[in-house]
């Protein structure tokens, strides 16, 4: 066989078994011996556990219908990219149908001998399609799809208790949960600055994060677009993965606001670069002396936050 | 490695940045695999916006960053026209920084990588990927078994970041009260408070001090871990003020885990370099000759730890006790280089010149393996070494005094043959048994 007639046989395959529902084409296009090297979760191998997958995916998205975006055929190897395209009506995965119309990205290589596929390796963006199910964006394994379950009892952390306590950068942060505490699903604090105080501009690359302001008039700014805000109790604020921001506490009182952060995990971040307390109510860093703006975002780095250090950058808070 | 049989050139420019670029580490022949209009369609969350070639560097920075020995294999490239699409296989160890927002557990990992590259004048233009990064997740949060090899490693690597982070309270956590250090800084006292006073006196010397694991291996209930320690010299150490230099040096570090904790430590590493870098040791000149290409590359079967083992101990029998240095051929694959020792010639050549320099410099020259961690890679020991001073050592005129220093060495093997180790030798023992500097 050529490279040409081999892309012929899974141009066909493709098009007769995904998209024309044709299960009968599997036993005449996969050899008997057929393997899959990346089979997808619960398949029983071979051309028989193939027809069954494609039946499975079917059953949750009825029209299902694959896109080769690219072919590339050399000798006995076929790799392909594609797009997988349909909507939800069935359980995927255990998510209930939502009706979503959904695609996703994938990659194929096949080899073949004598017109027929006998192995295949690919891996297709199931994560990118649950967060597209879920409305989230970004992984889904970090998000609400796979925080894992965390006991079966309401939870209460009282006023005068914290998961962790932390002095950051002038604020003082009471974590009411960490990421152990919420299976990875996010982590929730209550900060407080002193008038003036605030956090200089950063960017959260794995989390978003929203404010909602207690006490105290605030400056969020926004460089990614140049735009500062002023907000006050009451006021939600959110700040999605990715974006350059900062804000400072620009009243004369003390400032306070519920802060929530997902995924979960921040709260090492700030034990890193802040200072630990054993007292909630603490109201003062155990060291006076201008915060160390280098090892917070020496520390930052590890946590894939990136700081803008002062005197190094424009638009300090 | 790269063959001498024909490649199209798409597939060898590809193959440059797997092996040059992802496996070593050399970031700067970038602009010589990617065009500066380089796009990349999937980019990941955190990657520099807007492509070009801080966005390629960004990404293999970003895995070396938590997988120090990150390294990726070839398994199938195709080529039509400008494109060429490609197949890997990554294998790592999550020893360093938090990858997707998961802490280092040193737990190792192999997931699949897709890609389709265009290639323009000899250089990437496009990409588009899909690494299995569901599968890598899935892999550094898997179960760990209680009492496993796997429980040991990732005891070590958490102890190790959280006191990087700066919580002392990880001492508490990790490391047994009567725990026991084998090689204590001068005044250290006993036990886990005089091992975390220890450490405040290297943080009040380097107060961002970070030490990197880049090779963790386990056998039994010890851990060996090698690595690099970065720190800003801040404060006075080893009487030396501070210089205000940022300093990397190398160290290994031994641990014994019971029930999971540490009980007891050990480490060797390079005051020597140390010194140097401070200024108050001078640096030897750099080599006129060429330098050797590293052997970092150089994969081959795997091995046994029982038969790694052996390789160890017969080599050190062999090459340094009873000095037949020829033998040194038989271990060392001939383009074998040492990081530790990057002057030196390849192979079996170099352990010649580092094995006759100190057996002419003490003729009863001794060495002893006083323990020894082995896994299906790579081969540490703990050694102890001495003998008399009767001859010229790096220009010292012989003392004739009896000298005994310990000393940590990695070999890496495969194909039945080293190509690549690692040695902290305890130099500044030497110098100050000899009377010289310290």
């Amino acid at each position: 066989m050529t490279s040409e007639q081999n892309e012929r046989i899974v141009r066909r395959f493709f098009d007769e078994v995904w998209n024309r529902a044709d299960l009968t084409v599997v036993d005449e296009l996969l050899a008997p011996r057929f393997v899959d090297h990346n089979p997808p979760p619960g398949s029983t191998g071979g051309p028989d556990g193939y027809k069954r997958s494609v039946a499975a995916f079917r059953t949750s998205f009825p029209d299902i219908r694959y896109t080769l975006d690219h072919v590339i055929a050399e000798d006995d190897i076929v790799a392909i990219r594609l797009t997988g395209s349909g909507t939800h009506r069935g359980p995927f995965m255990g998510v209930a149908p939502t009706e979503k119309r959904m695609s996703f990205s994938g990659m194929t290589f096949v080899r073949l001998e004598g017109g027929q596929i006998v192995e295949r390796w690919g891996i297709a963006d199931i994560p990118g399609l649950m967060s597209h199910l879920f409305g989230a964006h970004g992984d889904a394994s970090t998000g609400p799809a796979a925080a894992a379950p965390v006991g079966d009892e309401v939870l209460v952390v009282r006023a005068d208790e914290s998961r962790s306590t932390t002095w950051v950068l002038g604020g003082h942060n009471v974590c009411k949960a960490t990421k152990a505490d919420t299976g990875g699903g996010f982590s929730f604090f209550v900060s407080t600055f002193p008038p003036g105080e605030g956090v200089p501009d950063h960017t959260h690359h794995q989390e978003d994060e929203a404010y909602y302001i207690l006490d105290g008039t605030w400056e969020m700014y926004d460089r990614s677009r140049g735009i500062t805000t002023t907000v006050r109790p009451g006021d939600y604020v959110f700040v999605p993965r990715g974006v350059l921001h900062g804000f400072k506490n620009a009243s004369a009182e003390m400032g306070r606001m519920i802060v929530v952060i997902a995924p979960g995990g921040l709260e090492g971040f700030f034990e890193g670069i802040g200072f630990t307390m054993s007292d909630v109510n603490a109201p003062h860093p155990p060291m006076a002396g201008p915060p160390d703006f280098e090892r917070a975002a020496r520390v930052a780095a590890s946590y894939n936050v990136s700081f803008v250090v002062p005197g190094r950058g424009a638009g300090q808070a | 490695m790269s063959t001498a049989v024909y490649e199209h050139p798409h597939k060898a420019v590809y193959r440059r940045f797997v092996e040059e670029v992802i496996n070593l580490g050399r970031y700067e022949v970038i602009p010589e695999i990617f065009s500066e209009a380089y796009v990349d369609h999937n980019a990941p969350p955190g990657a520099p916006a807007g492509g070009g070639l801080a966005a390629v560097e960004a990404i293999p920075k970003l895995f070396r960053g938590a997988f120090p020995d990150v390294h990726f294999t070839i398994d199938d490239m195709v080529v039509s026209g400008d494109w060429v699409a490609t197949r890997v296989t990554g294998r790592a160890t999550h020893l360093g920084r938090p990858f997707a927002n998961i802490d280092p557990t040193g737990l190792k990992a192999t997931w699949s990588s897709f890609g389709f590259f265009r290639v323009e004048n000899g250089k990437i233009v496009e990409h588009h990927g899909a690494p299995d990064i569901a599968g890598l997740r899935a892999q550094l949060t898997r179960p760990i078994e209680p009492g496993s090899l796997d429980e040991n490693r990732a005891i070590v690597t958490k102890y190790v970041y959280a006191t990087n982070m700066g919580n002392f309270d990880a001492f508490d956590e990790f490391v047994v009260e009567d725990y026991v250090d084998h090689d204590p800084v001068p005044g250290q006292e006993p036990g886990r408070e005089g091992l975390k006073n220890a450490y405040r006196t290297f943080l009040a010397a380097f107060p961002d001090i970070w030490f990197t694991f880049e090779d963790l291996i386990a056998q039994g209930d010890l851990v060996v871990g090698r690595g690099v320690i970065q720190g800003t010299h801040k404060g006075e150490f080893m009487g030396v003020p501070p210089t205000g230099k940022v300093l990397h040096w190398t160290g290994t570090r031994m641990f014994r885990v019971r029930d999971g904790k540490v009980v007891e430590g050990w480490i060797n590493f390079d005051v020597m370099g140390l010194l140097q870098q401070m200024g108050v040791v001078p640096t030897p000149p750099a080599p006129d000759g060429p330098v050797a290409p590293s052997s970092k590359g150089l994969r081959g079967a795997l091995s046994t730890p029982s038969a790694n083992e052996a390789l160890m101990r017969s080599f050190i029998e062999e090459v340094w006790n009873q000095g037949r240095l020829d033998r040194a051929d038989e271990y060392f694959h001939p383009e074998a280089t040492s990081p530790s020792a990057p002057a030196l010639p390849p192979g079996g050549a170099g352990v010649k010149v580092i094995a006759s320099m100190f057996r002419s410099a003490f003729p009863d020259y001794w060495m002893t393996i006083d323990y020894l961690v082995a896994d299906d890679e790579k081969v540490a020991a703990r050694f102890s070494q001495g003998g008399t001073h009767q001859g010229d050592l790096f220009g010292i005129p012989p003392t004739g005094k009896t000298v005994r220093f310990t000393e940590m060495g990695i070999l890496r093997i495969a194909d039945g043959k080293v190509v690549e180790s690692w040695y902290d030798v305890d130099m500044a023992g030497l110098m100050q048994q000899l009377g010289v500097g310290g």
